[in-house]
């Protein structure tokens, strides 16, 4: 409900209040007075003075595009820091004098985009065919600066995103590792701890899961998605952001808050992946290099066993539950090593991995009903249709030509489906009922 | 610190990232090496490359096997740090060898660096109009476009009557190019200034 919606109630449920006593008169009349002064300034006003600097800013750049090449090069730089300035100006002047700050953050953003058009048009002034990837990192670089100094949020998110264009070309285009984002990650990781920014967060930490991604495309890990060694990564990546979801979910940082839903969902994402039993199975078998390997293990087994401790330490389930989410993770980092010690040759880790994800989902949504937690218990609910969806095309995709053993699969899964959806309403109704309890 | 202050700093920073480009633009520019690049025409104009010229050097194409094969490595792969061993020569700078380090090339020599974009094991004959068994190795050095005045592009790209274009670039201590000047028929016809 908006504010304007909530007075207008409150003016009409008042009277009743004041006539049952609960309220007096002067009282209502006090709330009233109280809200009329704390009401915000119309959000159509600032909408539309961004709107009318957006526009201007456009006409303004169209304008100096259609003379571009008759100025000399001095006016054109003269232009781009006139630009640039202007909108670090207008920030200040939204904040200072006209106590805008919806206005501000749009010129925070305004500045970023101007930035990036600046890096642009010194390339094109000064004939610069620098590595593309480079231009966006400065641009992503200045984002982040601008979000520091200037505490905006648009601005950042921004800014991530350019990161993630940054590193997509480096890692995927360019097939080389990108190190240097991992100190952009920093420096923004230290700028979201301290500022509490929920969507830049969560960019944040999809950028983090982009980067982990990019491994995959390196030559040196393979050139092949069916090489062991992909395999073998992908099982250490997994325990490494089981073991950051962890680490969150044990944190009340609103930072790990934002974050540890979509870490979650990514390790469960990978669970998933290791459910199919044909995964891998027709790969190169890996060479004997096998020490490296149980190396980095150890490492991202030492962090996904001090967030699991965080996690129990921090836990007030009942013992029983406990235990049982303890035997999970056990059984979730003991089938990873499994898959990094003993590279797949035959179908059985798929069924453990299937056993352990249907336990992994059960655990999911009776956490999620004892919080109240409709996120989680739908999440739970998605990746069990997600689960039974995967092994029947598994299981019937090879019996397409017995046209009776598809029907018979295709009747099974909607009586499933109808059942797993009416499980998933009636808890879902005792979360309300509860909560309205 | 307060806003203003934040505000002049962001501003100072954002300008000195921008001055750093073009200062090390013009250092290229002013402390490197002239030599003469001749270029070769370029395929037709796409729709979406706007006003610059795209610009094709003979030094863009790399022989690594045949009778005019270039000396130094052969195993390049696409986005490979490339260094060009330049021999300058009064009608425009030759490649003589192709290596992945930089001390491979012979002293005396000029040693331009670039990135490998595709190696190519078929190369099209101009003179004859037909593919040949080639190995050749395409190079990106980043003096491929030159922004010009709208509608003048083509003049550079796609030369008439008998016009040759070259270009006039610097090569630094750090094997970057710059484009100084663009020559046609050995005359200026654009030259790069600060401002």
């Amino acid at each position: 409900m908006n504010n304007h919606k909530f007075v207008k109630r409150l003016a009409q449920e008042l009277p009743r209040w004041e006539k049952e006593g609960w309220l007096s008169a002067e009282g209502g009349q006090a709330i009233l007075a109280d809200l009329a002064a704390r009401q915000s300034k119309p959000l159509w006003a600032s909408s539309l003075a961004l709107a009318g600097a957006l526009l201007l800013g456009v006409g303004v750049i169209t304008w100096f595009a259609a003379h571009w090449s008759e100025m000399s090069k001095l006016i054109k730089l003269l232009l781009v820091v006139f630009a640039l300035s202007a909108s670090h100006v207008a920030h200040g002047l939204c904040l200072n004098r006209g106590a805008l700050p919806r206005l501000a953050q749009g010129m925070a953003l305004l500045s970023v985009l101007f930035f990036g058009a600046a890096i642009m048009l010194i390339g094109q002034i000064y004939h610069i065919d620098a590595h593309f990837p480079d231009g966006l990192a400065l641009w992503a670089a200045g984002g982040l600066l601008t979000a520091w100094l200037l505490a905006s949020q648009p601005a950042l998110v921004l800014s991530l995103a350019l990161a993630g264009l940054w590193s997509w070309n480096e890692q995927f285009g360019y097939q080389a590792m990108n190190w240097p984002l991992l100190g952009y990650l920093l420096l923004a990781g230290v700028l979201l701890w301290r500022q509490h920014w929920p969507i830049a967060a969560r960019a944040w930490g999809a950028l983090c899961i982009l980067w982990v991604i990019g491994w995959h495309a390196q030559p040196w890990i393979g050139e092949t998605w069916s090489a062991a060694a992909h395999l073998r990564l992908f099982a250490l990546q997994v325990l490494g952001l089981a073991g950051c979801w962890a680490l969150a979910q044990a944190s009340a940082h609103p930072l790990a808050r934002a974050v540890r839903g979509d870490l979650l969902l990514a390790s469960l994402l990978g669970a998933f992946l290791f459910t199919f039993p044909d995964l891998a199975l027709r790969g190169v078998q890996p060479t004997g290099e096998l020490l490296s390997w149980l190396a980095a293990l150890a490492v991202i087994a030492a962090l996904y066993a001090v967030g699991i401790f965080r996690l129990v330490r921090a836990s007030e389930l009942p013992v029983a539950r406990l235990s049982i989410g303890i035997a999970l993770a056990v059984g979730f980092a003991a089938l990873l090593v499994l898959e990094i010690v003993l590279p797949r040759n035959n179908g059985l880790p798929g069924l453990l991995w299937n056993a352990l994800f249907i336990g992994l989902l059960y655990w999911l949504g009776d956490l999620g009903i004892r919080h109240g937690d409709r996120l989680m218990v739908n999440r739970a609910f998605s990746g069990f249709a997600l689960l039974v969806l995967a092994r029947y095309f598994d299981t019937f995709w090879s019996l397409m030509d017995r046209a009776l053993f598809f029907m018979a699969g295709g009747v099974l899964l909607l009586a499933g489906g109808g059942w797993l959806e009416r499980r998933r309403r009636v808890l879902m109704s005792g979360i309300e009922t509860r909560r309205s309890a | 610190m307060n806003l203003w202050r934040k505000i002049g700093l962001l501003l100072a920073l954002q300008l000195t990232a921008l001055a750093a480009m073009v200062a090390d633009k013009q250092w290229t520019l002013n402390t490197g090496t002239p030599v003469v690049l001749q270029t070769e025409p370029v395929d037709p104009r796409s729709m979406f490359m706007g006003d610059y010229a795209r610009l094709n050097y003979g030094i863009s194409h790399l022989q690594l096997d045949g009778e005019t094969a270039l000396g130094g490595d052969k195993d390049f792969k696409r986005h490979d740090t490339v260094w060009v061993a330049l021999k300058p020569e009064a009608d425009g700078a030759k490649a003589v060898s192709v290596h992945h380090q930089r001390s491979d090339i012979a002293p005396g020599l000029l040693a331009l660096k670039g990135e490998a974009q595709s190696v190519n094991d078929f190369a099209w004959d101009r003179v004859n109009n037909k593919s040949l068994k080639q190995r050749t190795l395409e190079v990106r050095y980043g003096i491929e476009q030159y922004y010009v005045q709208e509608g003048s592009g083509g003049q550079i790209e796609r030369p008439r009557g008998g016009e040759k274009v070259a270009i006039l670039a610097a090569i630094d201590a750090r094997g970057k190019a710059g484009i100084l000047a663009v020559l046609l028929d050995g005359r200026e016809r654009y030259r790069e200034t600060l401002f």
